[in-house]
This record gives structure tokens, C-alpha cells and sequence, in this order.
């Protein structure tokens, strides 16, 4: 019977020691890689004709484009476009990744906690520092939240404090809860189908379903990692 | 007769027609508001909630190996964690128009 969890494993494929870091191309980074030239050659692939009339490639990278600017312009207003190209590089480098892995045998990165917090650790400090640098100290007027009773606001502030700060391992927490989840119980079931000899067919079709709800969840996480990360965009550019 | 040859108007123009129609129509939100609550939105207030209680209760203990304050800063923290979480899934839950705000969730900052 397969072993759920060995899919999560780490394998060193290229191993590379810098004094005591362990920096080895693992399998993990191999799949990060080719999701970022996926993505990357869509997008030129896509956009080699600059054609007025899309054709079907472009007409995908259009959409996913439209599909991100819109995303920003709504939850992190007009202004925030100018960081639509991080957000799209996170948009697709998250939904890359997680779609490649639904496909048997391939890894998916997003299923380890560390890629996921550092993905939310690189939002979060990014917008906090955006935050610093638009506002300098007054961003630190983000934490008193307005109309608040003077008495209550030495309890308040620690208070938005640690929300603020809990934020980038929320994020994290559920794009890797959802991918690794999802993996282990397409792993269960599949384990089933060989155990149940003619019964097979019941966990083979329960897998079917769970393959498509996987590609849904694929695209909603990453469609709510970004939301997110616009929201927290909104945050730091208005303050409140 | 000759008709009058008139140019298309320009983007200006056409973007101060737009914005003005639509703010007389009230636009329509678009996005997954209009779908209501979401099994994600459900997931997202409980993981804000769990993150929260146990986030404060590990800083607090870890602050308290520090400072050495075994256990006050941990019951501290613990409180202080637990409505950092609910607040975060309350701001999300009324971002996603759950609980009344007055209009349709909370105003989502476009210039339009």
C-alpha cells in the first residue's frame, strides 16, 4: 500500500554546500523552475504577434492579464497597478504550480510549508516596507484604528499589531494546507483502487472527482493568495 | 446632404462619459461578492481564527522563555493572539459582506 507522504519528500538532485546551508537543486526547485518558463514562455509565446485580433494563444494571455488587472484595480485601487507585475508573476507562479501538480507524478512546490511562507513572508514584508516608504512613521498610525476611545487604545494597538502580523502565516498556512491535503487524499484513494481488486471502480471514480476538484482548488487558492495579497496592498498604500 | 463628419471621440472623453453614466447607474460590484459566502471564506475565517489562538499562545511562550515571565506572558499573549484572529476573520468575513457594514462590505478603495 502506498505511503501517503512519501510524495512530500525532498529529493536532492543537484547537491550544493555552501558552508553549513544546504542550497542543493531539489526537486522542489527543479518544478519551480520549469513553472516559471511555463509561464514565462506562454506569455512571450503568446504575445510574439501583437496581433489586434488575438488569436488563441494570445486570447489566454490576455485573459489572465485582464483577469489579474482587474483583480488589483478592484481590491487595491487604481494606483496599485504600478505592483501589477509582481502580482501577476504571483498570480501565475502559484497557479503554475499548483495546477502542474495535479498531473500524476509531477511535485508540487506549493505543498511545502516553507515555499508557501516564504511566498507570504516576501508579500507581507514587501508591503510593509511599501507601506514605510509611501507613508514613512505615520504608517504606524495603521494600527490605531480610527474612532477608537482613547483608554482603549494601549490594549488596541498590540492587538492590530499581532493581527497585522499573523496575516503572512494565515496566507501561507492555507495554500499549503489545501495542496497537501488534496495531494494525500488523491494518494489514499488511489491506494485503494489496486487493495479493492473489482471494487476499484468506487475509489478509481472518487479519485476522478477529487482530480477535478484539485484543479479547482488549484485555481481558487491561488485566486485568493492574490486576492489577499491585493487586499494587504490596499492596506498599506491607504491605510485603512 | 452632407453629413457632418464627426470624429470618434477621444479616450478622454469616451472615459468621462463612462465614469459618469456609471456613477448615475451605480455600477454593478463585480467579483465573487456578487456569489456570497464562499466554502473559501468559511476556511479562510476559521485558519484567521486557529492562527490566531495558537500564533499567541506560541509567541507568548516563547516570550516567556526570554524574559523569563513563565506564565504570564503566555496567558497574555494567548488573549491577545485569540482577538488578533477573530479580528482578522471578522475583517475578512465582513470584507466578504457576511455581516452588515452599512453598504455592500467594505469599500474596496477604486478611484471610479
Amino acid at each position: 500500500m502506498a505511503d501517503p507522504l512519501k510524495q512530500f519528500q525532498i529529493e536532492p538532485y543537484v547537491p550544493i554546500l555552501v558552508g553549513n546551508a544546504d542550497l542543493s537543486f531539489t526537486n522542489s526547485s527543479l518544478w519551480m523552475v520549469v513553472s516559471a518558463g511555463a509561464v514565462y514562455g506562454l506569455v512571450m509565446l503568446g504575445t510574439r504577434h501583437h496581433a489586434m485580433v488575438p488569436g488563441r494563444l494570445q486570447s489566454v494571455v490576455e485573459l489572465a492579464y485582464e483577469f489579474v488587472a482587474d483583480l488589483v484595480r478592484e481590491n487595491a485601487g487604481k494606483e496599485a497597478m504600478r505592483y501589477f507585475p509582481a502580482v501577476f508573476t504571483l498570480f501565475t507562479f502559484i497557479l503554475m504550480g499548483n495546477s502542474l501538480g495535479v498531473i500524476p507524478g509531477i511535485f508540487t512546490f506549493t505543498s511545502h510549508i516553507i515555499v508557501t511562507f516564504t511566498l507570504a513572508m516576501g508579500v507581507f514584508l514587501g508591503v510593509t516596507a511599501l507601506g514605510f516608504w509611501l507613508h514613512g512613521w505615520r504608517f504606524l498610525s495603521f494600527f490605531v484604528p480610527p474612532g477608537a476611545p482613547k483608554l482603549m487604545i494601549p490594549v488596541l494597538v498590540p492587538i492590530e499589531i499581532l493581527s497585522y502580523c499573523f496575516r503572512p502565516i494565515s496566507l501561507s498556512i492555507r495554500l499549503f494546507v489545501n495542496m497537501m491535503a488534496g495531494h494525500t487524499m488523491l494518494k489514499v484513494f488511489a491506494g485503494f483502487i489496486i487493495a479493492l481488486g473489482i471494487f476499484g471502480v468506487a475509489p478509481l471514480a472518487v479519485n476522478v472527482a477529487l482530480t477535478i476538484f484539485e484543479i479547482g482548488v488549484a485555481f481558487l487558492q491561488a485566486y485568493i493568495f492574490t486576492v489577499l495579497t491585493c487586499i494587504y496592498l490596499h492596506d498599506a498604500i491607504h491605510m485603512h | 446632404m452632407a453629413r457632418k463628419d464627426r470624429s470618434p471621440p477621444s479616450f478622454e472623453e469616451f472615459d468621462a462619459k463612462l465614469d459618469k453614466l456609471r456613477r448615475q447607474r451605480g455600477a454593478p460590484r463585480k467579483g465573487r461578492r456578487r456569489r456570497g459566502l464562499t466554502a473559501a471564506d468559511g476556511m479562510q475565517a476559521g485558519i484567521e481564527i486557529v492562527v490566531g489562538i495558537i500564533g499567541g499562545g506560541l509567541l507568548g511562550y516563547g516570550l516567556d522563555g526570554w524574559f523569563g515571565t513563565r506564565p504570564l506572558l503566555m496567558v497574555v499573549f494567548f488573549v491577545l493572539g485569540s482577538c488578533a484572529g477573530l479580528l482578522n476573520a471578522y475583517r475578512h468575513l465582513r470584507r466578504a459582506g457576511l455581516l452588515a457594514s452599512g453598504e455592500d462590505g467594505e469599500t474596496n478603495g477604486d478611484a471610479a
